[in-house]
This record gives C-alpha cells, sequence and structure tokens, in this order.
C-alpha cells in the first residue's frame, strides 16, 4: 500500500530502554504498511492498556484507519493497523504537546522491562523495534483527504437557488 | 346331503361330484382370500400404530435435540463472558506489569513479578475457558445435527403412516370385494358358506383315507393291519352304505319323477 515502510523511532531515553509494551498488529496489514508484525512502545509514551468501549471509523490509508475511541469514558483519538474489531485492545499513548491518542492493537503481547539491543526488544524471536509514533501520524493523516478528496461525492450538489423578482 | 353324497363320490353315474367339489374348492379359496385379507389389514393396523409410535419417539427425540442445542447455546454464552473476563482480568495485568516498568526499581520489580503471575494463570484460564467454548459450540452442533436426524425419522415414519394407512384402505377393499364375491358365489352356487366348508373338509379327509388305505393295502402286513382297523372303518362304511343307498333311492325318485 504504502511506498516506503514506517520506520522505527529512535532508541528510548537512557534508563528507560527495554521498559514498555509489546504489542502485535495483524500480520497482513503491518506487511502491507511495511511495518514488522510486532513492535515496542516505550513507557514514556504509553499511558494505560485498555478496551476500547466502541470505536467509529472516519477515514484513513488502509489498512491504517483514522477515527474516534471511547475507551474508559473518554473520546480519544483511535489510529488502528487492519480490522481490530469495535471492542478490541487499545494502547492509550502520548504525543508531544497533542491529546493523547488509542492505538488499536490485534494483541498486547507483554509488558515490563526487556532486555535490548541496537535492533529493538529482544526474547520474542526476532528483535522488536520501537514504533515511530510521529511517522504514523505523518503517513495516515494526508491519507485521510486523500480518500475523501478522490472519493465519490455522498449527495448531488444541490440545485442553484433562483431569487424571485417581484 | 346331495352335496355329501357327491364329495363322497357315491354317485358316480354323473358329473355333479366333480361340480360340487369345484364349488366347495371356490369356497375354500374364498376363505383363503378372506383370511388372507384380514391377516393384512391387521398387520397394515399394527404398522400404522408402530409409525404413529415412532412418529412420536422422533418428536420427543427432536424436542430433547432442540433443548440440549439451548442450553448448550446458554453455556456457551455463559463460557464467552468467562473467557472476555480472563480477557479483562489479563489487561489488568498487563497494566500491573506497565506501572511495574515505569516504576523505580524496588517497586517496580514486585508490580512486575506480580503481574507476570496473574498473566500466566489468566492465560491458562483464558485457554481453559476458550476450549469449553469450542466443545460446547461442538456439542451444540452435534445437538443440531441430532435433531435433523430426528426430522428425517418423522418424516420417514409419516412416509411408513401413509403407506400403512393405503395398505389398510386396499385390505378394507379388499375385504368388500370378498364379501360381494361371497354373495355371488352364494347365488352361482346355492351353497351356504358352512355347509361348503365341510364338504371340502369331508372330501380332503376322503381323499386322505383312501390314500392311507391304498398304502396300508400295498405292504406286507396290509391284509393283518386292514383287518385291525376294522372295527374304526365299520362305522365308516356303514354311514357310506347309508349314503349310497339314500342316493340310490333319489336317483330311482328322480327317474320315476
Amino acid at each position: 500500500m504504502s511506498d516506503a515502510p514506517a520506520s522505527v523511532a529512535s532508541p528510548s531515553p537512557p534508563g528507560d530502554e527495554g521498559r514498555g509494551v509489546v504489542v502485535r498488529f495483524d500480520d497482513l496489514a503491518a506487511l502491507d504498511v511495511g511495518l514488522p508484525a510486532r513492535v515496542f512502545l516505550p513507557v514514556a509514551i504509553v499511558r494505560r492498556l485498555a478496551f476500547a468501549s466502541s470505536t467509529l471509523a472516519l477515514g484513513g490509508a488502509p489498512p491504517l484507519g483514522l477515527g474516534l475511541a471511547l475507551v474508559e469514558g473518554r473520546m480519544l483519538t483511535y489510529v488502528a493497523l487492519g480490522d481490530v474489531g469495535p471492542q478490541g485492545p487499545v494502547v492509550v499513548c502520548d504525543r508531544a504537546e497533542l491529546e493523547p491518542f488509542a492505538l488499536g492493537v490485534a494483541e498486547i503481547v507483554a509488558t515490563g522491562v526487556f532486555d535490548v539491543d541496537e535492533r529493538g526488544v529482544l526474547g520474542f524471536g526476532e528483535p522488536v523495534p520501537e514504533l515511530d509514533v510521529a511517522d504514523l501520524f505523518a503517513r495516515i493523516e494526508p491519507g485521510v483527504w486523500l480518500v475523501r478528496s478522490e472519493g465519490p461525492p455522498s449527495s448531488p450538489p444541490p440545485p442553484p437557488v433562483r431569487m424571485q423578482r417581484p | 346331503m346331495d352335496v355329501l353324497r357327491r364329495t363322497a363320490g357315491v354317485t358316480p353315474s354323473r358329473a355333479e361330484p366333480r361340480a360340487g367339489l369345484e364349488e366347495a374348492d371356490l369356497w375354500a379359496s374364498r376363505d383363503d382370500a378372506a383370511r388372507a385379507s384380514e391377516e393384512g389389514l391387521r398387520a397394515s393396523e399394527r404398522l400404522e400404530v408402530t409409525s404413529a409410535r415412532g412418529r412420536a419417539r422422533a418428536d420427543a427425540a427432536s424436542e430433547r435435540a432442540t433443548l440440549l442445542a439451548a442450553r448448550a447455546e446458554g453455556i456457551s454464552v455463559v463460557a464467552r463472558r468467562v473467557e472476555d473476563a480472563f480477557e479483562r482480568l489479563r489487561m489488568v495485568a498487563l497494566n500491573a506489569g506497565l506501572e511495574g516498568a515505569r516504576a523505580p526499581d524496588t517497586q517496580g520489580r514486585a508490580l512486575l513479578l506480580i503481574g507476570e503471575e496473574v498473566r500466566a494463570h489468566v492465560d491458562r484460564g483464558a485457554e481453559a475457558a476458550r476450549e469449553l467454548v469450542l466443545r460446547v459450540d461442538e456439542v451444540a452442533s452435534e445437538a443440531s445435527a441430532l435433531r435433523d436426524r430426528a426430522a428425517e425419522v418423522r418424516h420417514d415414519a409419516g412416509e411408513v403412516a401413509g403407506d400403512a394407512a393405503t395398505a389398510k384402505a386396499s385390505a378394507q377393499d379388499a375385504g368388500r370385494a370378498l364379501e360381494r364375491l361371497e354373495r355371488q358365489l352364494r347365488k352361482a352356487t346355492g351353497l351356504d358358506p358352512e355347509v361348503a366348508r365341510s364338504v371340502a373338509a369331508a372330501a380332503e379327509h376322503a381323499r386322505g383315507l383312501l390314500s392311507a388305505i391304498a398304502t396300508i393295502q400295498s405292504s406286507q402286513l396290509g391284509a393283518m393291519a386292514l383287518a385291525a382297523l376294522r372295527p374304526a372303518l365299520r362305522p365308516v362304511a356303514r354311514a357310506l352304505g347309508e349314503l349310497a343307498v339314500e342316493a340310490g333311492d333319489a336317483e330311482d325318485d328322480e327317474a320315476g319323477g
């Protein structure tokens, strides 16, 4: 789907390496956007893990989707990779100087303090790289408008209003 | 008496004896047909009862299978709730692990250990719940298949009942046809069915007696055996003799008249 694979983030701050969450995306969707199926999210950006009560899709660049999610009583921006269902697990993440958002995933694999090397978190077969959230949004936000501008009009334009002369 | 005479063959001068026997055979055949028809009627009635019982049992089996499927569905719903509860508990354990990772080493380690321990138990419980859901779904599926089979059995029993009803109607038709035949026979032969049956029986016994005597006569000890049988045969011979005299009188009457 995408021209370039999504990049992974720069290493976590010193002392925070390996502390965080390992999540799994839908394999095919991840392959489609050039992401590994498993990614690591450091504690610095993860607020909480939860299930969405409901989600509302607004658009996106499939299989990357953007929308709204109701999570533990709060309405959040929702970003998902692939179809994770309306009440799937989400990782509530912080964005610098912006509102937190909910990242929809196929599975939250593990939390804790993991061994790391320069390739990522170890202990899950292949090393698990850290997800670059900024890059994710950079890829998804233009996609929303692209889909909307290219999509068919939802209804025909209204006829011009004619003013009746006295 | 005329019939008996004809049956006993004491007036061999005319064709009447053979005609009498044929009439008796006709009646005997009619009786055989009536017996077969009656037996067919009873069998079809039994078949009707049996098929009705089969349908009732199939209905009961279908009802049980429906009940079983409904209960399996109920258990499945509960098992899914359990599975969901485990999923949520797993999320709690993961959040404990997250907070453990966020906290300083000493406090964090304890949280991490608790989170890990809980998650391991939850994973096992969730796996068991998923297994339970699968098994219960299989039971529901089997119950549904059982209900389908019961419906097929019910359908088959219905067809048997239909065939039994047809067979019963046919047997009843045959019975009515035989009644008509009896009336026509009575009209054509002038014989009472009871007398005809006795005639047929007398003819059969007479043939048997003659055959037995011939067999005895042909044996080496035949003369001795017949002498021994004389007391038993004498009343028969006397009766036949009287029949012969009566038959002769009747012929004389007919000739004189």
